[in-house]
């Protein structure tokens, strides 16, 4: 059976800040990291040899690291796990842009694309996130792909064949997973949904 | 906003035999009432005062529910539609037994169709009366909620509230089973509905409480 691990990496400062990233290559910090070694540990012991893949940016590649360290081996650099772009929103917090951006605000509120320059359009990072998970899975051994909250959320609403508009499912935690299962048919099943540390 | 926690209740030895239960009445056994008090350790601490619990009235959900409610110091209400679904001819066979005896059905069962046999109840009927019972539990109070049922039941009432599969034709299952005594935790507003926050987690194994 084919499984894959959608792990949202662990939080930086600007997340504390609930400021947008996107982007913008922010590092975690030390607190980011001792998050992602718990996580990392719990994911090894529950799942064992995995092979990991990450979006090219540092917070997604220091958690990647938490986890290789104990599985030995390197993780994959995959540009299409990388976290869309915000545009001319990232580095604002949510206050800001609620503030200086109304209209658009609403609009992201209602789930859409709001129109603003830069923005990663949802069908786009779908399409990029739902293929490279495609192809890095297979039955011989479970992949883990550290991303981030929106590609995860929308590459999980693509292989379970949902509206991207849905909001059925909630933004994972830093350093929490999703597990998801490969039926026989090729259909995609949610195992587990935001499994990690915080719960034991 | 209400918080709703789904449990499913802890190990059987026909969970162990790999038997379909249905609604035949199978108690715990030892290991599952470990695994319940485990649970109970690490979810009680996560719930408000006042967390209500809801259970199927099938003794291998309400001892599990009692577990619960005992480390919280509430009492089990007891609810007829959170039972589990009833599955007729199969209760008691194993996969190996039902692909000999109907392997037409099986097959039918496992693309997502509905098996003809007798004493099977459907999806449509098995989502009506869970949905019901999850909303109006949900409805009635603001405090947080566990509800202590089954495997097929609580999947078809997940798929159902967040509108995931059909219960009509073919059902695409996108949320799988659950683990004995393990949890998913959802949220619920009436204007704005159901949302998953966590599903089939789970204490550690080797953290199973004897005694």
């Amino acid at each position: 059976m084919t499984r894959l691990l959608l792990w949202r990496h662990a939080a930086t400062p600007y997340n504390a800040d609930r400021r947008l990233q996107g982007s913008l290559d922010v590092a975690i910090d030390d607190g980011g990291r001792a998050q992602a070694a718990q996580a990392a540990a719990l994911l090894h012991r529950t799942y064992g040899p995995v092979v990991v893949h990450t979006s090219p940016l540092v917070r997604a590649s220091a958690t990647a690291e938490a986890l290789v360290l104990l599985t030995g081996g390197e993780a994959t650099v995959d540009d299409r796990l990388t976290q869309r772009s915000y545009g001319v929103w990232e580095g604002m917090t949510w206050d800001e842009i609620r503030e200086q951006y109304p209209r658009e605000y609403a609009q992201r509120m209602r789930y859409e694309d709001p129109e603003i320059e830069g923005w990663d359009r949802a069908q786009t990072v779908a399409a990029r996130v739902a293929e490279a998970l495609r192809e890095m899975g297979s039955p011989d051994r479970t992949a883990v792909a550290v991303s981030h909250g929106s590609s995860i959320s929308l590459g999980v609403l693509a292989l379970l064949e949902l509206p991207l508009t849905s909001r059925v499912f909630a933004r994972l935690r830093h350093a929490h997973w999703v597990d998801l299962r490969q039926a026989a048919d090729g259909a995609w099943q949610v195992h587990g949904f935001n499994m990690g540390p915080d719960w034991s | 906003m209400t918080r709703v926690f789904l449990l499913r209740h802890g190990q059987t030895d026909w969970n162990a035999a790999r038997r379909l239960q249905g609604s035949t009445d199978i108690p715990l056994n030892e290991w599952g009432r470990g695994q319940a008090r485990a649970m109970a350790q690490v979810l009680a601490p996560q719930l408000s005062a006042g967390a209500r619990v809801v259970s199927s009235p099938l003794s291998r959900a309400r001892e599990t529910a009692a577990i619960l409610a005992a480390a919280l110091g509430s009492a089990v209400t007891a609810d007829a539609r959170l039972a589990e679904r009833s599955f007729g001819q199969w209760e008691g066979t194993t996969v190996e037994q039902r692909e000999a005896s109907d392997p037409e059905e099986v097959r039918r069962w496992h693309a997502g169709q509905e098996p003809r046999i007798d004493g099977y109840e459907t999806h449509r009927l098995l989502a009506q009366r869970m949905s019901a019972a999850l909303t109006d539990h949900a409805s009635a109070d603001a405090v947080d909620l566990v509800v202590v049922s089954h495997g097929s039941a609580l999947r078809m009432a997940l798929s159902s509230v967040l509108g995931l599969d059909h219960t009509d034709g073919p059902s695409r299952r996108s949320i799988s089973p659950w683990g004995n005594a393990c949890w998913s935790e959802l949220d619920f507003a009436p204007s704005a509905g159901w949302t998953l926050h966590a599903h089939n987690i789970g204490v550690e194994e080797s953290a199973t409480v004897e005694g």
